[in-house]
């Protein structure tokens, strides 16, 4: 296959991209795509998106930058889909990118044996899964408007979606779900380029979560080590190694790349 | 008796097992029901449950009675609101002591709309019901049958069935593909946090159902189509009570690894 030019205008969407791995994979895909890219960052934290804006700004100033906040899982997410998704003269972009990569822990106190509350699963799915294939659905709607656009789809996932870990069940079968969907993905629309991107293990909160709430020992003993080591990997060196995949064009529709690969 | 840890290997189906089987009302819950009850050893009881309660009379009416009583308790696995009612008709009246073994069989599933695809894929509600059904209940339902029996006392089996669709993907069959993938990995979980549960995902193949028939004229894909049609004509689908057969010996052997996917035919182990 050969490798995609990213650099032309880009409409591009980002979410969770308030802090951690978003906030890196925004900044590092806007200083790679081209002249007249939007990058729509969006977050339920509009302080650190305006954080996330400020810094893109200042390494990628031939990009533009809208900022969306808002729960992607709410009541009226719908509405904020559409907000997301508002592409401004369609006839000026030459590709369209979305990374899905806003998820939660879930709640890893718990074994799967303890996890009896109905609502806290179904509210879990609703944010690590079906969230993505509604945002998903209206992006692929707004962008058929760019006429013969390329459109690239990236879930960021976890080697938990292949592998179990004990107390994190939610975790592990919601990245075993979005792993497959965008399997599906591929396999139904091959002119779409399709890629779940296992970023490693990261220093971020989402880390330090791991590290105070696990409720299995060994599971928790690795995230605390990392953390009292700092020994986390940089989320923007995942990052860039991210964007470097999608800008070699190698990779398998469909696939699950881990960073360690 | 035996320390629960050692149960893989030692004969559980023929003790005095209380069991249960959701999606019960027909396909391949209902062989599963027949199935077990020639099997199950003498007190045991086996609960049916399903939304029809009418389908769930009539697999009562084939149950073998001899040494197992059977009771139905129908209910809607969409309707999380309601599990506590439908867990509490499940599991009451059991006198602690009474069973040596319970077993759990998560049967009950839905396709989910199969006509669309990924990017079809909008409505949230729908998507919200269809992983209550196939994964929450799933879940929740196995954490209060674990409850129940707690470990001292009664080897626990949970069985997952599941599909081929769990990690194979399938042209708009991104709702079944993604549920059974979630249910599949939760189990692995499962079965590596508590290694004195046997848990076993089970894939029965592609059968002569209503839920096969379903899927074969509705399915969005083309070429799924072509492919559903062609075994169906070629007489490549297997019976339920084959299927059914097939987990009743596993279980029988009890030499299955906790949190493997076995099939019907043994085409595949992971």
């Amino acid at each position: 296959m050969a490798a995609a030019d990213l650099k032309v205008a880009t409409f591009c969407v980002v979410t969770g991209a308030s802090k951690g791995f978003g906030r890196a994979v925004a900044i590092n895909l806007a200083e790679a795509v081209g002249d007249g890219s939007l990058i729509v960052i969006t977050a339920r934290g509009e302080g650190g998106l305006d954080e996330t804006k400020k810094k893109i700004e200042a390494v990628a100033p031939h990009a533009q930058v809208k900022v969306v906040a808002g729960d992607i899982a709410g009541t009226y997410s719908d509405a904020l889909h559409a907000r997301i998704c508002d592409i401004p003269s369609p006839g000026s972009f030459k590709h369209a990118i979305i990374i899905h990569n806003a998820g939660s822990l879930g709640d890893v106190s718990k074994l799967t044996s303890e996890l009896s509350d109905p609502k806290v699963i179904t509210d879990y799915y609703q944010l690590n899964v079906s969230s993505v294939l509604c945002l998903n659905s209206t992006f692929f709607s707004a962008t058929a408007s760019i006429p013969n656009a390329r459109r690239t789809v990236v879930n960021v996932t976890s080697l938990c979606a292949l592998q179990p870990f004990k107390s994190w069940s939610l975790y592990c079968g919601a990245k075993a779900a979005r792993d497959m969907i965008f399997k599906v993905l591929a396999q139904e629309q091959p002119d779409v380029r399709v890629l779940s991107y296992a970023p490693g293990p990261l220093q971020t909160d989402m880390a330090e979560e791991a590290a105070q709430k696990t409720a299995d020992p060994d599971v928790r003993a690795f995230f605390v080590g990392m953390s009292k080591s700092r020994s986390g990997l940089d989320p923007d060196v995942s990052a860039k190694k991210m964007v470097k995949l999608l800008g070699d064009n190698k990779f398998e529709n469909g696939s699950h790349v881990d960073f360690y690969d | 008796m035996a320390s629960p840890e050692s149960a893989q290997n030692t004969s559980v189906l023929g003790k005095p097992t209380f069991c249960v089987i959701t999606g019960a009302s027909r396909g391949l819950g209902r062989s599963l029901a027949v199935e077990l009850s020639g099997s199950l050893g003498e007190g045991s009881r086996l609960v049916l449950t399903a939304r029809s309660l009418s389908g769930l009379e009539q697999t009562q009416a084939l149950v073998n009675k001899t040494s197992v009583s059977v009771k139905v308790v129908s209910g809607d696995l969409e309707d999380s609101d309601s599990y506590h009612n439908l867990f509490q008709g499940i599991f009451s009246d059991i006198t602690p002591g009474v069973f040596q073994h319970a077993l759990l069989i998560h049967n009950a599933s839905s396709l989910g709309d199969v006509t669309k695809r990924v990017v079809e894929h909008r409505d949230a509600v729908v998507l919200q019901k269809y992983y209550t059904t196939n994964v929450t209940s799933t879940i929740t339902l196995t954490a209060r049958f674990l409850q129940i029996f707690p470990s001292c006392d009664v080897t626990r089996t949970v069985v997952n069935i599941t599909s081929s669709a769990g990690f194979t993907p399938i042209k708009t069959n991104s709702l079944y593909c993604s549920g059974k993938a979630a249910r599949d990995m939760v189990f692995k979980v499962l079965a590596e946090e508590s290694p004195e549960v046997r848990v076993l995902s089970f894939s029965p193949g592609a059968m002569d159902t209503e839920m096969f028939e379903y899927y074969r004229t509705h399915v969005g894909d083309p070429e799924v189509r072509t492919l559903l049609c062609r075994l169906a004509e070629d007489g490549k689908l297997l019976k339920p009570e084959f299927s059914a057969q097939k987990l009743v010996q596993i279980l029988e052997e009890n030499s299955y690894k906790s949190g493997a996917v076995l099939d019907a035919l043994g085409r595949f182990e992971h």
